[in-house]
């Protein structure tokens, strides 16, 4: 018997090596680039949509309306740019091929790579939509004027490490089955943050440089909510659960919401409103 | 002397090492040649040569392309008979008709009229699709071969005007970018043409072949095409510029007043203006820097098949032995059917495999009917798939488990006292029976025909095995029902009494009533 385990031992690192020596199978990688200068630009209106792959996002260089580099795979993507000066209006995608929807097959597909940058000096209204793989998005830089990000089946990670150069009217995310990490949303300066996740680990973080009053609306279905909250805001929070759990620590119940303490007379407030059907709230002060 | 741990780590390095070697040789990886080539391989790139010329010759089972080398060598490439040939010695193997065979035919017949620097580009980015198996690995090894071909020095094409298409001609439309799916496609598919075949009609625009220029000064109304060359802009260009295969060079002083689009080369703003958007797309990759699959080998392919099949073994025994710690009545009672109703279960296999998918079109549909049931269907879905799957698995692992037994008991039989009776040895033993037909597979799989033949046995006795598992896994509802597994004892056989007096089971030598002869009948003979 101990022979017979030693052999099913070596045998098994046997599989396991050659598994690991073998190369991956053909594919055919194209890159495509594309870029303007911003020439006299007042602003932007820009979709850019992913299918599958890495999608890294933020600002540019100066004089540089927008580029874009993406690898793809030519049997499985193709790559569209459209751009109407009237507007003027970007449409950047790599769409998958017969416009099938999102489609994975395997990990080469997710080889597919793309960065794309805008302009930091020009209002920006950025619509993205990531389908599988992993985003990165930097907001930090970027004069963004309305946002709205949808991740399918990506961990998406959006950061705004520098304050918003205007006020942002709206920052819509939504979760799909992904996974969303944000990190100092509060930059962006938006008046309301509108969040709708799926399944998946959600964290959001509204630490950062804001003033006056911020509203966010959060539903997540199945998976734990994060909510990364700075601690001199007053915070006032309307839960509607189903099976979700919540720990109201340093918050008193007020009529069907939960307030924190020091709430009317905080120099900033975060209006929340959650709901959350399976999983949970989870509260943090940073 | 070793170790295990020691031993252990060097079978993973052996495995990693012989493992490697099969990547980057093509051939007998045990020849010294071999060796040489491995680590020659190993530490250089792909060689560059260049090609001044090539042919394509073709017959009824065999479709060659040579091309001539700078150096005055050659490189063949071959499909012949089954075989895949690269200079002259066998690569793989193809399915006469096959996808791999129609992909070598479409593409020799394009490189049969096209200058050879064209042909090199071609075969550089041939990259056939719907290919498995030894097909897909064979088109490995060819386009390895091909991504080390460069075209000659001086092959350069001289630059003229491309001729306008007739009404109704080829047209290439490039005053916008827009659709770059279908701009991209008939951009490629216009720079393999040459010669007379060489005609297109531009809208709004020109074309040229080879390099050409915008003198400073110099106003070019309407967009501009260049086929392999470079477009060097000194001057105004009132429209986009496109360049395949070449550069798009915009120097200080030049204007585009459009965009500007370089498919296989590079966009150089030197100091000068370009309005619109600079768009680049790249030549696929596959040829030059994308990782491709090993070469086959006759040593590879039985290390990667064998590797699977262990692997297969290994699963499928650990998923026996759970069964055995934790459904061991279950498994037995499904064995025991297998042993007591083989041709019993064989059908019900058979019936149920073909029953399987309209039972679960009907289950989904039954339920969709009803308005409560819809909720249902995802769940309903599930749990039909599972249950699927398990009677399959643990019916063939029930079969492995009656093979191990009928062993065991044989052995017994004969007087063997190294017999190990339990559950997890009968699996193991049945198992290695049933892989036994794809070990031989996997060392002999590579013999023309024969290697073919015995893979159809083994294919044919695993389906028959499972089909087998499958039904008694059905007629003893998973084990969960003895009806068929021949355990029936009649209740009057069960009285203590009778027990007693006649043993029923493991004493044969019991004596038994010797048969009475029957007393001459009294009744008198009917009368005559």
């Amino acid at each position: 018997m101990r022979h017979l385990v030693r052999g099913a031992w070596y045998v098994g690192l046997w599989a396991v090596g050659c598994g690991l020596s073998t190369p991956l199978a053909a594919q055919t990688m194209r890159t495509f680039t594309v870029e303007r200068k911003a020439e006299s630009a007042s602003q932007l209106r820009a979709t850019v949509e992913f299918g599958a792959g890495e999608l890294s996002l933020g600002p540019g260089k100066a004089g540089m309306l927008y580029s874009a580099e993406m690898r793809y795979d030519q049997e499985r993507a193709a790559p569209q740019h459209r751009f109407d000066p009237q507007g003027p209006q970007l449409d950047l995608r790599l769409r998958p091929i017969g416009n099938a929807g999102v489609r994975v097959t395997n990990r080469e597909q997710l080889a597919q790579r793309a960065v794309v940058t805008f302009a930091p000096g020009i209002p920006l209204d950025l619509d993205v939509t990531l389908g599988a793989g992993e985003g990165q998005i930097e907001l930090g830089g970027l004069k963004v004027k309305r946002a709205a990000i949808r991740s399918v089946a990506t961990r998406t990670v959006i950061r705004v490490d520098r304050p918003n150069a205007m006020a942002c009217e709206t920052l819509d995310l939504d979760g799909g089955a992904a996974e969303v990490y944000t990190e100092k949303l509060g930059n962006l300066r938006c008046a309301e943050i509108r969040f709708d996740g799926g399944m998946g680990q959600t964290r959001l973080d509204l630490t950062g440089r804001w003033t006056s009053t911020l509203r966010l609306s959060a539903k997540q279905a199945l998976g734990t909510l994060t909510l990364v909250l700075p601690k001199d805001a007053g915070v006032r929070i309307v839960l509607d659960r189903t099976l979700s759990s919540f720990e109201p620590t340093g918050f008193t119940k007020d009529g069907n919401a939960w307030v924190s303490a020091g709430f009317a007379s905080a120099p900033r407030t975060v209006l929340v409103d959650v709901t959350s059907a399976v999983g949970g709230l989870v509260v943090v002060w940073e | 002397m070793f170790a295990p741990k020691s031993r252990a780590l060097g079978a993973l390095f052996i495995t990693f090492v012989a493992a490697t070697p099969l990547a980057a040789a093509t051939r007998d990886p045990f020849s010294p040649d071999a060796a040489v080539s491995f680590f020659r391989d190993l530490f250089r790139d792909a060689p560059d040569v260049g090609a001044k010329d090539h042919m394509v010759a073709t017959s009824s089972d065999s479709r060659t392309l040579t091309f001539k080398l700078d150096d005055g060598s050659e490189i063949t490439l071959s499909l012949a008979g089954g075989r895949v040939l690269i200079d002259g010695e066998q690569a793989g193997r193809y399915i006469p008709g096959g996808a791999l065979e129609g992909a070598w035919q479409e593409l020799l017949a394009d490189l049969a009229r096209v200058p050879t620097p064209l042909a090199v580009l071609r075969v550089r980015s041939w990259a056939p699709t719907g290919l498995v198996g030894e097909e897909k690995t064979a088109a490995s090894a060819l386009r390895r071969r091909l991504a080390g071909i460069t075209a000659a020095t001086g092959e350069a094409i001289t630059p003229q005007p491309i001729p306008g298409a007739p009404p109704g001609g080829l047209t290439v439309d490039i005053r916008s970018f827009n659709d770059l799916r279908t701009l991209e496609p008939t951009l490629w598919r216009v720079s393999q043409l040459t010669g007379p075949d060489l005609k297109l009609a531009v809208p709004d625009g020109r074309a040229y072949l080879g390099h050409f220029s915008v003198g400073t000064g110099d106003e070019q109304e309407g967009h501009l095409l260049v086929l392999h060359g470079d477009a060097d802009i000194f001057g105004t260009v009132r429209g986009n510029v496109v360049a395949v295969d070449g550069d798009v060079v915009v120097h200080a002083g030049a204007t585009i007043t459009g965009s500007v689009l370089a498919v296989g080369g590079r966009v150089q703003d030197a100091g000068g203006d370009i309005r619109g958007a600079v768009l680049t797309l790249s030549d696929p990759e596959t040829a030059t820097t994308a990782p491709l699959a090993p070469a086959s080998s006759t040593a590879g392919t039985a290390l990667r098949r064998g590797a699977g099949l262990a692997g297969i073994f290994l699963s499928l025994m650990l998923m026996g032995a759970g069964m055995v710690a934790f459904a061991k009545r279950q498994i037995e009672v499904v064995a025991d059917t297998v042993g007591h109703s083989f041709g019993r279960a064989f059908l019900a296999g058979l019936l149920g495999q073909i029953l399987v998918v309209p039972t679960f079109g009907m289950i989904i549909v039954g339920l969709a009917l009803t308005v409560v049931g819809i909720f249902l269907v995802p769940f309903a879905a599930v749990v039909y798939t599972l249950l699927a799957v398990v009677t399959l698995v643990g019916g063939f692992l029930a079969v492995a488990h009656a093979m191990g037994e009928v062993r065991a008991r044989r052995k017994m039989a004969a007087g063997s006292t190294n017999v190990s009776a339990n559950g997890y040895a009968y699996i193991g033993v049945g198992l290695t029976g049933a892989a036994l037909l794809w070990v031989v597979w996997v060392a002999l799989g590579w013999v023309p025909v024969a290697g073919w033949l015995i893979e159809l046995a083994a294919i044919l006795v695993t389906w028959v095995l499972a089909t087998v598992g499958f039904g008694a896994a059905l007629l003893s509802r998973l084990g969960l029902r003895d009806s068929f597994a021949g355990r029936f004892i009649a209740p009057e056989t069960l009285t203590d009494e009778y027990l007693w007096a006649t043993p029923q089971f493991g004493v044969p030598a019991v004596t038994r009533p010797e048969k009475r002869e029957v007393p001459p009948s009294r009744t008198p003979p009917p009368m005559p």
